[in-house]
């Protein structure tokens, strides 16, 4: 069976599987039976279900399948939690509390589904770059290519053409090798600073001599490679931020569900 | 954390058998072939009696004891001391098809069978450690009762020795299993088994004792420094051409139909011939800087396009590069592992599918990457001895329209070499690597990996912390080969290790370092061309780490890949990859590579 059969066969089950609980839910709706409390367990189940890969991840000794499958059990059990989630709910939605859990529900899939798209995006973004650069490893790489830079325009000023790539490198290049990238560049990287510098670095080509030519080269090579280090950087903040958003908003949401199984069972008599 | 201090190990602080004493010592040196070497030709630091002492065991073999069995990865050679054996290839009764489960539903079939038939008998029938392996632990969980292979169908015992010598295994019915006609008897003072021991590779045959018998196992690092003796080194190769060469060239497909006398005359003209140097490793990390088409140039050739076809070339061992001249370059258009053969078109073309016709030059070229054992057998021989006697249906079809012709201009070779190829730049970027020679090549999809380096942790969860194996390496467009081992076809780490602590598991053929008996020397580190093997420290149960009592340096210890044998399956870092991104192939096998590049590319 080829992984896109199998695929096919798993959505096709998940569909099922919503129609099926929409089904019995209107069912057991028309006998007037309680139609939120059954919602409300299965929900709970799809909760519980989904960290299950939590805990699968953190298993490594023994055998358990492998990850990708739970990831992909994973998303489907979150489609699956979303569709009873709106048939749970009623709107509109009355109680402060029960307001903020169903945000708290929604920005929990809002960062799943990010996390899946980044998942699938991201890679073939850093794969377009001539370089793979590990994650760990990127600090100490701007580290060196910022000192290279310096080295180089340090010595451009003792050529025939002065200070000219001197003055440019302190007051538009140092910013940009020596700082970090803002938070608005993390979330959006673009070349747009990149192309302006390598411009304006070449404007500059004019007033150079042979030596200071070559030293222009090796700052439009290095403007690059810094521009690659922070995209490559960006890009795996972005999505490792996001995991760790889904994540920690799973646990919150976790023990709002917790209070509200109980907050439920209490209203309704059960205690 | 206090270190605690000891003295650092030394190259014989394990002997291969703790038992032998030094009259056994005198006892063997008296006999051949040991006494009819040259004491003067070993150092003083390993003479003779000390290979013997360290790197020798007495082995008792009763009748029907296995000593290995065919397809197993061997580390020793033996010699008969006293008593027959038997070499044989087993032969299986008919079972009918493989018991390995297949897919999703075979796996739950087993699982339920499991429940049904009982884990003991179930596990006996899948487990992945063979049943034949010397290991005495493994086999005691047997309970000394009967085991049937499942994977030859025929039965063994389990025969308990004292605590400290290894259960030896035995074939139950030996007339029902072995046919005597087609059995080679070891008699006294003949040595078996040192060529897979020598190569690296896995036994062509099996070895069971026909009576009582006494063995001497010499393991390879002893029969590496026994080579330094002329004579012995003769003999070896002597014995080769003598005893194994027709079984070799029994093994490839094209020679099955051979009459044993026409297999005779082969066997009879043909010549060993080696390419390239043993410890390849260091030219090729002093070659890395060199252009490819340099490199190309700088391997050894074997046979070149355009020449006159004078035979038919094996590889014994090793890779060769198959190559034609591309513009200025050379365009490698395979990689030619053990088995396979060299110049048979050209031949078969002017011999059998146009006679008529003037013969045609070699189409290729062929230089060996790093070191290739070849055999080369002269043209008339192939012609008058092999060619009648392979089907129709098996030769190469006709070369339709050769590029060299003799007293014709040179064609230029086409860029596009069909749909079915694999793509030629892979190749390149793997030869170039030296990629071919792994078995289990580590490959990470870049185009699904999102750099989570979920694989990294689960590989440090598995090995106590500290990953075996970096996510980084050399990538072709988006396929990445990060530095894991291998677990090479040619292990050249294992050339080196004094002690034998890096070796080949018997059975599947993995790359293992023993930890009781690596003594730190970073022989297979340095030899490693891939980089692949790490030294670290090593530590005390507690957590101290270990120095050196005379140095005061930490005592270190080789570590790499072990592909997560003790955890059983798939290693941990292919089960952690949350996104189908780390898979394990085998490059070494082209049709492996092809299978894996249509299915993932094309």
């Amino acid at each position: 069976m080829t992984g896109m059969v199998k695929k096919q066969i798993a959505n096709i089950s998940l569909v099922m599987a919503i129609g099926a609980v929409w089904y019995w839910l209107r069912a057991v709706d028309e006998r007037l039976g309680d139609a939120a409390i059954l919602s409300g367990w299965l929900l709970l189940s799809a909760y519980v279900g989904l960290m299950l890969l939590w805990i699968r991840k953190r298993i490594y000794a023994r055998r358990w399948g492998r990850v990708a499958g739970w990831l992909a059990l994973h998303r489907r059990l979150g489609w699956f939690a979303a569709a009873v989630f709106m048939m749970h709910i009623g709107w509109p939605i009355e109680g402060r509390f029960e307001q903020v859990l169903a945000m708290s529900f929604l920005v929990v899939t809002a960062t799943g589904i990010l996390v899946s798209i980044a998942s699938r995006t991201v890679p073939r973004r850093l794969l377009a770059l001539p370089t793979d650069y590990r994650w760990e490893q990127i600090p100490a790489l701007q580290r060196q290519v910022a000192q290279q830079a310096h080295c180089q325009a340090i010595a451009s000023a003792s050529f025939d053409e002065g200070a000219t790539l001197a003055e440019f490198y302190h007051t538009q290049l140092l910013p940009f090798f020596q700082g970090s990238r803002s938070w608005l560049y993390v979330a959006w990287p673009s070349g747009s600073r990149r192309r302006r510098l390598v411009g304006q670095l070449h404007q500059l080509r004019r007033y150079l001599g042979p030596r200071g030519k070559e030293v222009e080269q090796t700052l439009a090579r290095l403007v690059q490679q810094k521009d690659d280090l922070d995209y490559h950087y960006a890009l795996q903040r972005r999505l490792r931020v996001a995991y760790a958003a889904h994540v920690a908003l799973t646990w919150a949401l976790g023990m709002m569900i917790a209070a509200h199984v109980v907050l439920a069972l209490r209203f309704q008599g059960a205690w | 954390m206090v270190p605690i201090t000891v003295q650092r190990p030394d190259r014989w602080d394990h002997p291969l058998d703790p038992h032998l004493a030094a009259s056994d010592v005198k006892r063997l040196l008296a006999i051949r072939p040991f006494s009819q070497m040259d004491p003067s030709r070993f150092s003083a630091g390993a003479s003779l009696p000390d290979i013997l002492r360290h790197d020798c065991r007495l082995l008792r073999l009763r009748r029907g004891d296995v000593v290995f069995r065919e397809g197993q990865y061997g580390g020793s050679a033996y010699l008969v001391l006293s008593g027959q054996i038997a070499a044989t290839v087993l032969q299986p009764p008919d079972h009918g098809a493989s018991d390995q489960p297949r897919g999703w539903w075979g796996r739950v079939w087993r699982r339920w069978r499991r429940r049904r038939v009982g884990p003991e008998k179930e596990r006996r029938r899948y487990r992945r450690d063979d049943p034949s392996a010397t290991d005495a632990s493994k086999r005691q969980a047997d309970g000394g009762r009967a085991i049937l292979d499942p994977e030859s169908g025929i039965r063994f015992g389990t025969r308990f020795e004292s605590e400290e010598r290894p259960t030896q295994l035995f074939l139950q019915d030996i007339p029902g299993v072995i046919n005597e006609e087609g059995v080679a008897k070891i008699g006294p003072g003949e040595l078996f088994g040192e060529l897979a021991a020598v190569t690296r590779s896995p036994r062509d045959f099996s070895a069971i004792a026909l009576r009582d018998s006494w063995v001497l196992e010499i393991r390879w690092q002893g029969l590496r420094l026994l080579q330094q003796d002329p004579a012995f080194r003769e003999l070896l190769n002597e014995r080769y051409r003598a005893q194994n060469l027709a079984i070799h060239l029994r093994e490839i497909r094209l020679f099955r139909f051979v009459p044993e006398e026409q297999l005779q005359q082969i066997v009879a003209a043909t010549q060993l011939v080696s390419y390239g140097q043993l410890e390849w490793y260091a030219r090729y990390r002093r070659d890395a800087e060199r252009s490819p088409s340099e490199r190309i140039a700088a391997e050894p050739l074997i046979a070149e396009e355009g020449d006159y076809s004078t035979g038919l070339w094996i590889v014994r061992s090793g890779f060769a590069r198959l190559s034609w001249r591309q513009g200025v370059g050379h365009r490698t258009l395979a990689y030619v592992g053990k088995g396979g053969l060299f110049g048979l078109e050209e031949l078969v073309h002017q011999y059998v599918h146009a006679p008529e016709e003037p013969p045609v030059p070699l189409q290729h070229s062929l230089r060996a990457i790093g070191y290739v054992d070849t055999l080369w057998i002269p043209k008339h021989v192939v012609v008058k001895h092999l060619l009648p006697f392979i089907r129709r249906d098996e030769l190469p079809p006709p070369i339709e329209s050769p590029r060299y012709r003799f007293n014709a201009p040179l064609l230029d070779a086409p860029l596009e070499t069909g749909p079915a190829a694999i793509d030629p730049g892979l190749l390149e970027f793997l030869v170039d690597h030296r990629l071919n020679n792994g078995q289990q090549t580590m490959v990470v999809d870049l185009e699904r990996c999102t750099r989570c380096d979920d694989c990294v942790r689960a590989c440090a969860a598995t090995h106590g912390g500290a990953p075996v194996f970096e996510r980084t390496g050399p990538i072709y467009h988006q396929w990445m080969f990060p530095k894991a081992c291998m677990h090479c076809e040619d292990p050249v780490c294992m050339i080196g290790c004094p002690t034998g602590a890096i070796h080949r598991d018997t059975r599947t053929g993995l790359v293992e370092i023993n930890e009781a008996t690596c003594i730190g020397c970073r022989t297979c580190a340095q030899s490693c061309p891939y980089d692949n093997i790490r030294m670290v420290p090593v530590h005390s149960a507690a957590g101290e780490p270990l120095q050196d009592s005379t140095t005061g340096l930490p005592i270190l210890q080789a570590s790499k890949c072990d592909f997560c044998q003790d955890r059983g399956g798939a290693p941990a870092c292919y089960d952690a990859c949350p996104h189908d991104a780390l898979v394990r192939i085998d490059t070494s096998d082209m049709d492996s590579l092809k299978n894996w590049w249509h299915r993932k590319v094309a």
